[in-house]
């Protein structure tokens, strides 16, 4: 593995990426492929006791094992 | 018997919360149901009445050690009338209340001898008295029947019934912020239920349900409460089937049988809070856009939910709230326009537990903002992820 590498789940599945920090339409073209249009996703990240969210044009700094879940939250 | 009287006093209160059936009316205090044994070795109910001394609304200690019995003569359980009772007095206590007895038992030790120190000491010492015989035949009966406890005119409450749950005035002072508001529930589908089934139970002014479906098979899963097959077979409107079954509880539950759109939407216009629960983002846009140009502040909630590697199902719930002060994270967090294409990915799961949560979160914001919980964090949005088992708070505002 390329030392720059972080290794990262997305969706409960194991992702590889590059760093130093990933916004939130590369998670989400991670968790779907292709992006549905018109979708609106909600995105939030945790690694061990930190926590938080990502909105579109945002981007948080990877850490190896950064969980990220990825949803289109519209239900009710 | 005005529930302010009964929770203004511990001894009245205490009495109440045990299980007796008090009540009061021009200066007496009575306890009805209560078991006795009568000469002819049977067990009857009778009445228990006491002079009620009050200085304006808070007891005094009992002037008098007397009660008055309504029914036959007490007796033991030999049919030998109890020590202490004087026959047929008559007392003047009301329409039917004859005829009746008096019973003279006081405490003959002990610091206050002589005495009772409030209501309690001395309903209970009679209680004692009147009911052991009858419990010595049937060990069953008891003066402790729990009634259902009914508001009176005085207390001009919006509840068919009363929380008798023991309460402390400082609870009772945080209950008093919920009061006055009128609250509108935008979408009566599983969260949306569950929203009702919570604000119901406070003691808001009105609620106004708004949903246009009809409550059918699928939405019985997702809602408080077991609907029967029969009930389900009748295909009532969501909002009229809610409203029906939540105002056995309360009065001012209005169901609203349409959706909110630009001819209806006027109706949130009186609102104090709205909890906005359908996931149409284009309905959604019209009813924020409205709500922020009336400063009406609102929340927002919204779940997705998928399914994952090896059938397992994933997720985030999520609630955004909006008020005068902050909202300028609504157009990040809320989908304001619906998908055109369909979304191969929207898999439309609900599940009642997360319904229920993400409800539950909705309506401690709303008491939050109401000042009847403690907030420091001062989140606008909260998400809660399944997987990761993780609670966020951002867009916070005035910390």
């Amino acid at each position: 593995m390329n030392h720059n590498e972080f290794n990262i789940i997305v969706n409960g599945r194991p992702k590889k990426e590059p760093g130093p920090s990933i916004t939130f339409e590369r998670v989400v073209a991670l968790a779907f492929n292709p992006v549905p249009p018109n979708a609106f996703f909600t995105v939030t990240w945790s690694h061990g006791n930190q926590g938080g969210s990502l909105t579109p044009g945002k981007s948080v700094q990877l850490q190896n094992g950064m969980k990220f879940d990825v949803t289109e939250t519209g239900q009710s | 018997m005005s529930q302010k009287l009964v929770s203004l006093n511990t001894d009245l209160s205490r009495l109440r919360a045990e299980g007796l059936d008090i009540s009061s009316k021009s200066k007496y205090l009575f306890v009805c149901g209560v078991p006795y044994v009568n000469a002819a070795k049977e067990v009857k109910r009778g009445i228990i009445a006491s002079v009620l001394d009050l200085a304006g609304e808070v007891t005094v200690a009992p002037t008098s050690h007397v009660i008055f019995f309504v029914g036959d003569p007490p007796c033991d359980e030999h049919g030998s009338v109890l020590p202490g009772v004087t026959q047929n007095v008559n007392q003047s206590l009301g329409d039917g209340l004859a005829p009746n007895h008096q019973i003279s038992r006081k405490p003959t030790t002990g610091p206050t001898a002589g005495r009772y120190v409030d209501y309690y000491e001395k309903i209970k010492t009679y209680i004692a008295i009147v009911c052991s015989p009858a419990q010595a035949i049937d060990p069953t009966v008891t003066a402790y029947t729990n009634p259902v406890v009914v508001p009176d005119e005085e207390d001009d409450s919006i509840f068919n019934y009363l929380d008798t749950a023991p309460t402390k005035a400082g609870i009772v002072l945080a209950n008093q912020k919920l009061e006055g508001q009128k609250i509108a529930i935008v979408g009566a589908g599983a969260t949306g239920s569950y929203v009702l089934d919570f604000v119901a139970k406070t003691p808001v002014e009105e609620i106004h349900l708004f949903d246009h479906d009809l409550f059918l098979n699928h939405n019985a899963f997702r809602c408080p409460g077991a609907p029967s097959r029969d009930e389900l077979g009748k295909k009532h409107r969501k909002a009229h089937y809610l409203a029906s079954i939540y105002s056995q509880m309360r009065k001012r539950i209005i169901p609203h049988d349409f959706f909110v759109d630009e001819y209806t939407i006027e109706q949130l216009k009186n609102m104090n809070f709205v909890f906005i629960c359908i996931d149409k983002g284009i309905s959604k846009r019209l009813i924020i856009e409205r709500l922020q140009e009336w400063s009406i502040p609102f929340i927002d909630v919204g779940m997705g939910i998928q399914l994952g590697e090896n059938n397992t199902l994933a997720g985030i719930v999520t609630v955004t709230a909006s008020t005068v002060d902050k909202r300028d994270h609504i157009n990040s967090r809320i989908a304001l326009s619906d998908g055109e294409a369909p979304n191969e990915y929207s898999q439309n799961v609900q599940i009642s537990e997360l319904s229920a949560l993400n409800a539950a979160l909705a309506v401690i914001k709303w008491k939050k903002l109401c000042g009847y919980f403690d907030d420091v964090t001062k989140e606008h949005y909260c998400a809660y992820t399944i997987r990761s088992n993780q609670l966020i708070s951002e867009d916070v505002y005035g910390a």
